[in-house]
C-alpha cells in the first residue's frame, strides 16, 4: 500500500522513472533532477557561447534563436517513442509543432492519439478491380507529405500479363492508357506483418509494432542503418537519402507523430495505413482515392466489418506467405 | 590449469547463451502466430468503437439500404437528380409527349447513350416504367424506388450484388469506423453506360528509380 | 599509481617511437594522412548531402561501405589463427607475429565501426546504440549481436596485448594465468564476431542469395585465408624496414594456415554453385545476376570472374608445396588471395543479394568517387592505426625501449 501512494506522489512529472522505464538520456541524465532543468541549464550554457555572437545583432531575433536552440536540443535527447509516458508524448509533439511554427510561420497539428481497444488494422486488394489508375498513389504522396524532390511513393502497382503472377515480368513503369488490354493490376506497399521481420532487426527498436497492428517507426530515434529495408521481403520501406522537399503549400497539416509528420534526411519510413486517418475511424488515403472500390480496409477483430467478410467469403491469398511474415494485406478476385 | 580454465569459459558461454534466449520468452514478442489464428482468439462480437467517422457524412443525405442481414447506408439517390421528380415533364403518357420529325431539334434525353448489355437484353422500358415514371421497375413490373436502385441491379447481377452486400463490391464512405455509409451501384456505375473507361494513369510510377537504372 | 605511471610512460615512450622514422616512413604516414583527409572532406559532403552522394539506392541499400564492413571483420577475425598457436599450443614461432597479428585485429576493427558510422543515415543518433542510455534490441536483432562482438573483441584485442606489452616494457615476463583466460576468450570471441557478422545476412529471408547455411562457414573460411594472407605480407615489409627480424618458419606455417583455410573455401565455393545452378529455382535468381546478368545488366560479373580466377590460382599456388615454399611465389599467392576475397565479400556478396529487389525489379550499384574517398580514408586511417602500433611495439618487443624509472 505504502508503495502505491508514494508512486502517486513521486510521479508528478511522469520521467522520474519509477511509474515507468525511464528511457533515453533520461537514464543517466535524471537521477535525481528534473530533466527539463537539467537540459535547460546545459543549454543555456552552450547558448552562451552562441548567444553572444547573436545578441550583438539583434535581441528580438536572439530570442527565437534562443527557444528554437532550446526546443533542438531538447529534441536530441529524447527518448524513444514507444517507452515514453504519455506527458513525455505530450512534451515532445509540443515542442515540435512549436519549432514547425518557428521554423515556418505556420501552425501545424501533430497527433499522438494511440491505438484502440479490440482494433486490429487489416487490408484487402481485388486485383479483378484495380484498373491501374494510379490515384492511389497521388493520394498517398499528398496525405503523407513525401519527399517530391526523389518522387518517392510508398505504393508500387505492378503490372501483369493474363495468364501469369510473375513479378519478375511484371512492368512497374507503365504508362500508358489503363488498363492495358489482357493486363491486370496489382498495388504493393507495406503489408503490416503479424511478424515483422524489419522489426526485428532494428538494432535501436525504432520500428515496432502497435497494438492495433501497425508497423511504425519513430524517426527522431531512426538511425539509418537500413537493416530494415534489407529484411523486408516486401519492399515496403522506404529512405530519405536527401532533405524531403514538401512544398510548404502542399504540405499536409493533420499529422500524427508516427504518421505523416515531417521527415528529416537519413531516416526511413514507410506507409502507416495513414494512422493520423485511420487512427480517427477513417480509411487510409488510398481507400479513398481509389476510383474501383478495390481497396478494402476495416477492423479485423470486428466479426461483422467488411475485410472479416472478404476474408470469409472470398478466396484470398497473400504474397511470400512461406516466408512467415503473415502479412495484414490480402489479394482477391470478385 | 588449462582444463579448469576451458570449463569455466565453457560454462560461461552456455549461461550467456541461456540467459539471451530467456530474454525472448519474457519480451513483448508472441512468437509465431498465424493470423488467423488470433483472428479467432481474439474477435469481439459487439465492439464499442470511440471513433465515428459521423462528422464526415454531415452534408450527406442517406438511406438505409433493405437487404437482408446488413445494417448499412446508401447515399440518397432522388435529390441529386437535377429534374426530380420526372413527372414535372412526364404530365402526359410518353405517346403525347412525342415530337414529330418535322418539328424535332433535339431528342430529350439526348445525351444518354445505352452501352449496357445489347439491345436485346437492354432497352429504356427494361428499367424505366411508362407509367409510373417517378420509378423504376423489375423485370416483373414492380415498382423499385430510384433511392433502391441496387434491387434492379441486383436482378441480374446477383453476385456482384452480394459482394456488395458483404463489402467486397463497390466502396465505403468516409472512414471504417461506423456508420457504415456505402455507394450504390449508381455512385460509382453509369447505369447506361456502366463499364469503367479507360484512361492515362494518375502519374507514372517510378520516374526515379528507372532514370537510376539507366545510367 | 605505479601501474598508472608506467602506463602513461609506456604511451609517451610509444608515441615518440611512432613519431620518429626515416624519410620512407615519414612519406609513407604523410600519404596516408593525406589520404584521411580526403575521406574526412568526401565524409563533409556526405553529411551536408546525405547518403543521395553515394551510389546506393531503395533497391541496392548497403554498397561499398559495408561490403568493406564485412571484408574486415574477417580481417579481424583473423588475427585468431595467430593466437592458438602461441599462446595455446606454445608454439614460439608464432609469438613473434601474434602481436603484429593483434595490431592488425585492433586496425581492422576501427575500421569496421568507421564503415558502419559512416553507413549510417543519422550518425548524430549513434548513441541510441549504447546500451544503457540507448535502446538495444539485444538479442533480437543480429546488428545488436554486431555491436557488442565486436566492441568485446576489440576491448579484449587492446587490453591483452597492452599487458603483454606492460610487462616486456619493465622487462618482467608477463604472467600466463593472467593472460591466458582472455586469450582463450579471444579464441571463441573472433570465430564469433565472423559467424555473428555471417548471421546478419543469413538471417534475412528476404534475400534468398544470403539465406544459406553455409554463409557463416564460408566467411570463416575465406577469412581466415585473406587476414593471415596479409599478415604474411606485412610481416615481409616489417622484416624488411626494422631491425625486427621474423623467421621465415613464421611465415612458413602462417602460410599453411592459409592453404588450408583457401582450399576449404573453394570447396565452398563449389557446393554454393552447385546448389544455385543445378536445379535453379527463383532463389538462385541473384547468383544468377552475379555469374551471368540478367536483362542485359551485368556489372559484377568481371568482378566475381576475377575473384574466382584470383581464388583459384592463389589456391593452386599455395598447394603445391615447392611454389609456396618460395617467398615469390607465397607473396603473389597471398596479394592474389587477399584481393579475391575483398571482392567475394564485398561486390560479390553484398551487392547481388540484393538484386534483384523484392519484385524483380533491376537497379544497378556503382560506387561514387564520394563513397571510394571515404573508403580509401577509413583505409588509410586502418594502414595508419596498424602502423603506429607496430611502430611503438617493436622496440618494447625488442627490448631496446624499456620503463625508466624517475
Amino acid at each position: 500500500m505504502d508503495n502505491t501512494s508514494n508512486e502517486n506522489t513521486s510521479c508528478g512529472s511522469g520521467n522520474c522513472g519509477c511509474g515507468s522505464k525511464p528511457d533515453g538520456i533520461d537514464q543517466k541524465l535524471n537521477k535525481h533532477t528534473d530533466r527539463r532543468n537539467m537540459l535547460k541549464s546545459l543549454t543555456a550554457g552552450l547558448l552562451a557561447g552562441a548567444g553572444l555572437v547573436n545578441s550583438s545583432c539583434s535581441v528580438t531575433a536572439s530570442d527565437s534563436t534562443k527557444e528554437k536552440k532550446e526546443l533542438e536540443w531538447e529534441e536530441y535527447f529524447k527518448g524513444n517513442y514507444q517507452l515514453m509516458t504519455d506527458d513525455e508524448k505530450e512534451g515532445t509533439v509540443k515542442r515540435l509543432e512549436r519549432l514547425y511554427e518557428l521554423n515556418n510561420a505556420k501552425h501545424t497539428s501533430i497527433s499522438a492519439q494511440g491505438p484502440q481497444e479490440d482494433v486490429l488494422y487489416g487490408y484487402a486488394f481485388n486485383i479483378s478491380k484495380c484498373q491501374g489508375y494510379m490515384d492511389c498513389v497521388n493520394a498517398c504522396v499528398q496525405e503523407n507529405n513525401q519527399d517530391r524532390g526523389s518522387q518517392m511513393q510508398y505504393i508500387r502497382i505492378h503490372e501483369h500479363e493474363n495468364g501469369q503472377m510473375n513479378f519478375d515480368l511484371a512492368e512497374d513503369d507503365y504508362f500508358h492508357e489503363v488498363p492495358a488490354e489482357g493486363h491486370f493490376y496489382m498495388g504493393t506497399q507495406c503489408f503490416h506483418c503479424e511478424n515483422p521481420p524489419c522489426v526485428d532487426v532494428c538494432p535501436v527498436k525504432a520500428t515496432w509494432k502497435e497494438k492495433d497492428g501497425i508497423v511504425v517507426i519513430d524517426y527522431d530515434w531512426c538511425i539509418g542503418c537500413r537493416y530494415c529495408m534489407a529484411a523486408c521481403p516486401y519492399d515496403g520501406r522506404r529512405f530519405n537519402w536527401s532533405t524531403p522537399e514538401v512544398p510548404e503549400e502542399e504540405v499536409n497539416d493533420n499529422q500524427h507523430y508516427l504518421g505523416n509528420r515531417l521527415r528529416k534526411k537519413g531516416v526511413m519510413e514507410k506507409c502507416t495505413f495513414c494512422i493520423q486517418r485511420s487512427r480517427e475511424g477513417k480509411n487510409p488515403a488510398c481507400v479513398e482515392a481509389c476510383p474501383t472500390g478495390a481497396r478494402i480496409f476495416g477492423n479485423l477483430l470486428d466479426p461483422k466489418s467488411e475485410i472479416r467478410w472478404v476474408l470469409a467469403n472470398k478466396k484470398v491469398f497473400r504474397l511470400k506467405e512461406d516466408l512467415g511474415t503473415e502479412p495484414k494485406f490480402w489479394y482477391f478476385m470478385d | 590449469m588449462y582444463t579448469k580454465i576451458m570449463s569455466t569459459i565453457w560454462i560461461s558461454v552456455i549461461i550467456t547463451c541461456c540467459s539471451s534466449c530467456g530474454h525472448k520468452e519474457d519480451g513483448q514478442h508472441e512468437g509465431h502466430q498465424t493470423i488467423n489464428h488470433k483472428l479467432n482468439a481474439k474477435s469481439v462480437d459487439s465492439i464499442q468503437y470511440e471513433v465515428t467517422t459521423e462528422d464526415y457524412f454531415k452534408g450527406l443525405e442517406k438511406v438505409l439500404a433493405e437487404v437482408p442481414d446488413q445494417e448499412f447506408y446508401i447515399p440518397k439517390r432522388t435529390n441529386l437528380i437535377t429534374s426530380f421528380p420526372c413527372n414535372n415533364c412526364h404530365s402526359k403518357a410518353l405517346d403525347e409527349l412525342k415530337i414529330t420529325d418535322a418539328e424535332k431539334v433535339k431528342n430529350a434525353h439526348w445525351n444518354i447513350k445505352m452501352t449496357h448489355a445489347n439491345a436485346n437484353v437492354m432497352e429504356c422500358t427494361t428499367c424505366h416504367s411508362e407509367k409510373n415514371v417517378t420509378h423504376l421497375k423489375s423485370i416483373t413490373g414492380k415498382a423499385i424506388s430510384l433511392n433502391h436502385s441496387y434491387k434492379l441491379c441486383a436482378q441480374c447481377h446477383s453476385s456482384q450484388y452480394k459482394d456488395w452486400q458483404g463489402g467486397a463490391h463497390g466502396k465505403r464512405l468516409g472512414g471504417w469506423a461506423p456508420p457504415k455509409v456505402i455507394n450504390s451501384c449508381v455512385n460509382c456505375h453509369n447505369p447506361h453506360s456502366p463499364a469503367f473507361e479507360s484512361k492515362w494513369p494518375a502519374r507514372l510510377n517510378t520516374v526515379k528509380l528507372k532514370e537510376q537504372s539507366k545510367d | 599509481m605505479t601501474q598508472i605511471k608506467i602506463f602513461f610512460s609506456l604511451m609517451k615512450d610509444g608515441l615518440a617511437s611512432a613519431t620518429t622514422g626515416n624519410t620512407k616512413y615519414h612519406i609513407w604516414m604523410g600519404a596516408l594522412t593525406l589520404f584521411m583527409l580526403l575521406g574526412a572532406y568526401c565524409y563533409s559532403i556526405q553529411i551536408t548531402e546525405g547518403l543521395i552522394v553515394t551510389g546506393m539506392s531503395d533497391r541496392v541499400s548497403w554498397g561499398l561501405y559495408i561490403s568493406n564492413f564485412t571484408f574486415l571483420v574477417g580481417v579481424a577475425a583473423a588475427a585468431v589463427m595467430l593466437v592458438i598457436p602461441t599462446y595455446v599450443l606454445k608454439d614460439i614461432d608464432f609469438s613473434r607475429a601474434v602481436l603484429i597479428g593483434e595490431g592488425m585485429a585492433v586496425a581492422a576493427l576501427i575500421m569496421c565501426l568507421a564503415f558502419v558510422t559512416v553507413d549510417l543515415g543519422g550518425p548524430a543518433n549513434a548513441w541510441h546504440l549504447i546500451p544503457g542510455i540507448g535502446t538495444f534490441n539485444f538479442p533480437s536483432s543480429m546488428l545488436s549481436w554486431d555491436v557488442i562482438v565486436l566492441n568485446g573483441y576489440l576491448f579484449l584485442n587492446i587490453t591483452i596485448p597492452l599487458y603483454i606489452l606492460m610487462k616486456k616494457y619493465q622487462g618482467k615476463e608477463p604472467h600466463k594465468s593472467f593472460y591466458l583466460p582472455g586469450v582463450l576468450l579471444s579464441v571463441f570471441w573472433a570465430v564469433g564476431i565472423h559467424m555473428v557478422t555471417a548471421f546478419l545476412y543469413a538471417g534475412l529471408p528476404a534475400r534468398s542469395f544470403w539465406n544459406n547455411a553455409l554463409l557463416g562457414p564460408r566467411f570463416l573460411a575465406s577469412a581466415f585465408a585473406a587476414g593471415p594472407a596479409l599478415i604474411i605480407l606485412a610481416l615481409q615489409v616489417i622484416k624488411n624496414n626494422s631491425s625486427y627480424s621474423i623467421a621465415n618458419t613464421t611465415i612458413r606455417k602462417i602460410s599453411l594456415v592459409v592453404t588450408v583455410a583457401a582450399q576449404v573455401n573453394l570447396i565452398m565455393l563449389i557446393s554454393e554453385l552447385f546448389k544455385e545452378f543445378y536445379a535453379p529455382t527463383h532463389h538462385s535468381i541473384s547468383a544468377v545476376y552475379l555469374y551471368f546478368g540478367l536483362d542485359g545488366k551485368n556489372a559484377l560479373m568481371p568482378w566475381i570472374y576475377t575473384s574466382i580466377s584470383m581464388n583459384v590460382i592463389a589456391t593452386t599456388i599455395l598447394t603445391i608445396h615447392l611454389l609456396r615454399k618460395d617467398l615469390k611465389w607465397l607473396n603473389i599467392a597471398c596479394i592474389l588471395i587477399f584481393v579475391a576475397v575483398w571482392i567475394e565479400k564485398g561486390m560479390g556478396l553484398i551487392i547481388p543479394g540484393f538484386i534483384p529487389g523484392p519484385w524483380g525489379d533491376i537497379v544497378e550499384y556503382a560506387p561514387t568517387w564520394i563513397e571510394i574517398g571515404v573508403t580509401l580514408g577509413i583505409w588509410a586511417m586502418g594502414f595508419f592505426i596498424f602502423s603506429i602500433l607496430v611502430k611503438a611495439f617493436i622496440p618494447i618487443e625488442q627490448g631496446t625501449l624499456r620503463y625508466r624509472k624517475g
